[in-house]
């Protein structure tokens, strides 16, 4: 124990620690603890936090294009603790900017803002500005399609005031958005911003020690020292802070991430972290940028910086400056409410199914406005659940083979899943479907097929359209192909100029009758030719050879004529105007009918081109767009876990 | 609300009936209480954080499954190194790089080097002193294969024709090429064991007389008498 005192002496003799603990902790409160007061107490908690755990974030945070993503997927879904350390991060960001305005109004509604106090107030206000800006730099960090697209905006709005867009370029680093942007942004937010707010808190402290509290006259209770009930007020205040955030954290299992920044795919669901959709609705109102993200924010900041000189202002008694400030401050903030509850409900603008076909019908500008936002809110929705989907793919990519070095993007351009998909969205989705039951982890929505005109049947037909490509290959397409009822359905040749040509005579009247059994094992033979991984055929060697057989030889009705007759298959070659079987459905087969439908060994035979109105995608398509075509129609990657 | 918890924290000023006794154990009990909750409340994220800084670095992780086939070695832990072709007849040490799948945090790497091995093939005999003490004796011909580590600090060691030995550049350890230890200049070596072997398993190709060499790949902790495997 006399050791103990000793050191205890010898440490404060040289450095003063009981003096500067008495003076930290026996600050007079006039009138006495309130848990009132625990709101800067609770903001400055709030923010020690944040420097706790994003000093652990940044030991596993990797600021680069193709690092950047791939840390936080493995902070988030690898790291031991790290999605519970992302989501105290990510969700104490957002307390802090809770807590900032609750500090501001009590500071207001108190007139701890007037005279003496005026700098406090005024150095409160550039906490509060950085405090946004930690929230902005912090947004772009994990570069997923949401932050860059919303960080960008952000960043692009700062062009518009004189001089801005140099200062645009000094923030991110260049023109483009890049290696650069993340670094700078790494430091702003890591370095820069909380130096900055440390200084300005301490400066803050200082003068609100040298003030003391505000207390009013008609607090009639004795007065405390801050130590210990304040401290406990305080304490207590925190904890139930960090057992919300705490709680958040675990029920969402970490924080948000979307998919990676892809700079070259729009996304709709673009938008900025909740409390700043007051700034982007804002933004919405005004037909000048300048105005609404320069000019009126500005004002209402200006408002906010002349507070304390407006206070000033007493003509009367009722009617004076404080209750001016009162009372705009309330406006404000209940339109910062109200636009932040606009923009949400935007989001979610949907009209019914009938109002909808109204609408559409309508020439009224208002039910014009009415679609409008309802397509808005459509395409939000879309690239949302787009987003949810890639990202669910990706994580299924990175299960199966890691990140490359290249970064997650070299994941998603070599997918056929992803890219594959949107290929075919973009390029075969105008006139072929690809109807696909389980549209989990690809993107479908759009290209459900060619839309049916009305009183559609396949006895009338017209050919707007082409085959369901979803299955091509398989035993059941091939099988529908040879099926009488079914080769004129809107599925196979319905649709097509083939409608009216020799297969489908031949698989009317030639395969009408009991063929059932015949017409399986051919499309077995032919489904072996396709070598898919997803109907491996193993145990059917029997039926294959036997429908091969029956593909060369077969004797169908009077027609007697195999398939040959018309078809290449195998030995037999160069026999008639049909595509070539050998291979049929191979990713060989599909390049060359993708390529050119018209080479001799599809639809062009001897000098003739039965090609309906297929494209030769060589030349609109690269080699590698056309693997990754013929890799999604295929399926070859689309369960990894084969 | 808030005056109510106000009551329950404590309010001595109007407490009369309260003896000095007291009053001073429940401020006391209030200064420890708030002590504690203050401290624990600073605990919180700090625990949050250390508990990936710590245990993350001892966690062992499953290969993507597209590399967590077996990759068609011989044995667990075994590597193709090199063929018995590459090897010259007389003894002459031969460096090659240990290629294998592996993760760097966020990124899979497949096919990386991972390390590298000294191979020769036995010009003659080599007796050898396993680790409990027992002697081995290596054949002529046999594949004999070390690590290129040095045991003394972890540099790498490289062949020098002249001397006909393994010098490290760090430290001047120096080895025989069976990887024994060398007294350096009549003083004792740095390093405190002789270079670390390695096993190997030889694998016939399907024809001729080329075979496979597959090592056993590791790292063994510096610094130290005993052969530690870095797991």
């Amino acid at each position: 124990m006399r050791i103990l005192r000793q050191l205890f002496e010898f440490t404060d003799n040289r450095t003063g620690i009981q003096e500067l603990t008495k003076e930290a902790l026996y600050e007079n409160i006039p009138g006495g603890s309130k848990w009132r007061y625990i709101s800067g107490s609770m903001l400055v908690f709030a923010f020690v936090t944040q420097m706790i755990t994003g000093t652990f974030l940044a030991m596993s945070y990797s600021p680069s294009s193709t690092t950047a993503w791939a840390s936080v997927y493995y902070i988030q879904n690898e790291l031991s603790g790290g999605w519970l350390l992302r989501g105290i991060h990510h969700y104490m960001a957002q307390a802090m900017v809770v807590l900032l305005p609750i500090h501001m109004l009590q500071v207001v509604l108190e007139k701890a803002y007037v005279k003496p106090r005026e700098f406090n107030y005024w150095l409160g206000l550039v906490l509060m500005l950085i405090t946004f800006g930690l929230g902005l730099t912090g947004y772009l960090l994990p570069w997923d399609q949401k932050g860059y697209w919303a960080t960008k905006v952000a960043t692009n709005l700062m062009t518009l005031p004189p001089g801005g867009a140099e200062m645009q370029k000094m923030v991110v680093g260049g023109t483009e958005y890049g290696n650069l942007t993340l670094t700078r942004f790494f430091a702003l937010h890591v370095l820069v911003l909380p130096g900055a707010l440390i200084g300005f808190l301490v400066l803050h402290l200082a003068l609100f020690r040298k003030h003391g509290i505000t207390a009013h006259s008609s607090d009639k209770r004795g007065d405390e020292y801050f130590w210990p009930k304040q401290v406990l007020k305080d304490a207590v205040g925190c904890a139930i802070l960090f057992a919300l955030i705490f709680w958040i954290a675990i029920a969402r299992e970490g924080a948000e991430l979307g998919p990676p920044a892809e700079p070259t795919k729009a996304f709709d669901a673009a938008r900025p972290e909740w409390y700043f959709l007051f700034l982007f609705q804002l933004l919405k109102k005004f037909q000048s940028e300048f105005v609404g993200a320069i000019v009126v924010p500005g004002l209402i900041f200006g408002f906010f910086f002349m507070m304390p000189l407006i206070a000033k202002f007493r003509p009367r008694h009722l009617f004076n400056g404080h209750l001016i400030n009162v009372s705009v401050m309330g406006l404000l903030f209940l339109g910062a409410g109200y636009l932040t509850f606009e923009a949400m409900q935007e989001d979610n603008y949907t009209l019914s199914e009938e109002r909808l076909a109204e609408v559409r019908e309508s020439s009224d500008p208002s039910d014009k406005v009415e679609l409008e936002k309802h397509d808005k809110a459509a395409r939000f929705h879309r690239d949302k659940e787009a987003a949810e989907r890639d990202y669910n793919r990706i994580a299924a990519l990175i299960d199966y083979q890691g990140i490359p070095v290249a970064g997650p993007l070299e994941l998603l351009r070599n997918d056929p899943e992803i890219m594959g998909a949107r290929l075919f969205k973009a390029k075969c989705a105008s006139c072929h479907a690809y109807d696909d039951p389980s549209t989990e982890g690809i993107e479908l929505g759009e290209f459900a097929g060619p839309n049916m005109p009305e009183g559609w049947d396949a006895e009338s037909g017209s050919d707007f359209g082409a085959p369901n490509l979803y299955g091509f290959g398989s035993v059941n397409w091939i099988k529908n192909v040879l099926t009488p009822e079914k080769i004129k359905s809107v599925d196979n040749f319905g649709a097509t100029a083939h409608r009216a040509g020799s297969m489908v005579d031949f698989v009317e009247n030639g395969l009408n009758g009991d063929f059932d059994d015949q017409i399986t094992k051919i499309a077995k033979a032919l489904s072996a030719e396709a070598g898919l991984v997803y109907e491996p055929l193993t145990d059917e060697a029997d039926a294959i050879s036997e429908g091969n057989e029956l593909i060369q030889n077969g004797d169908w009705n009077d027609y007697g004529t195999a398939c040959t007759d018309c078809h290449s298959y195998k030995e037999n070659e160069e026999i008639g105007g049909g595509p070539d079987l050998t291979g049929y459905a191979s990713a060989d087969w599909i390049r060359q009918m993708i390529s050119d439908p018209s080479h001799s060994s599809m639809y062009g035979y001897d000098g003739a081109d039965n090609n309906d109105r297929m494209p030769a995608f060589k030349e609109f398509l690269t080699e590698k767009e056309i693997d990754l075509l013929v890799q999604f129609i295929r399926q070859d990657m689309k369960n990894l876990n084969r | 609300m808030s005056e109510h918890l106000d009551n329950e924290v404590g309010d001595e000023a109007g407490d009369e009936a309260e003896s000095a006794v007291g009053t001073e154990r429940r401020s006391f009990i209030l200064e420890a209480s708030t002590g504690l909750l203050g401290v624990c409340l600073g605990v919180g994220p700090v625990i949050a954080g250390l508990w990936g800084f710590v245990f993350d670095p001892f966690r062992k992780r499953e290969l993507p499954s597209k590399y967590n086939t077996g990759s068609g070695d011989v044995k667990e832990g075994h590597y193709l190194v090199a063929t018995t072709d590459s090897l010259p007849e007389d003894g002459t040490p031969q460096r090659f790089e240990v290629i294998s799948d592996k993760y760097d945090a966020w990124n899979f790497i497949p096919r990386q080097p991972i390390g590298s091995v000294y191979l020769r093939k036995l010009p003659e005999d080599l007796e050898i002193v396993l680790e409990d003490g027992s002697k081995k004796v290596l054949k002529k011909g046999e594949i004999d294969c070390l690590q290129t580590t040095c045991p003394h600090a972890g540099c790498s060691v490289s062949y020098d024709g002249n001397t006909n030995a393994l010098l490290c550049p760090c430290h001047n350890s120096e080895f025989e090429l069976s990887g024994a230890k060398r007294t350096v200049g009549g003083k004792d070596n740095p390093s405190p064991r002789s270079l670390d072997r390695l096993d190997t398993v030889i694998k016939p190709i399907a024809d001729g007389d080329n075979m496979e060499i597959y090592v056993e790949f590791m790292e063994f902790y510096t610094g130290i008498h005993e052969k530690n495997p870095v797991s």
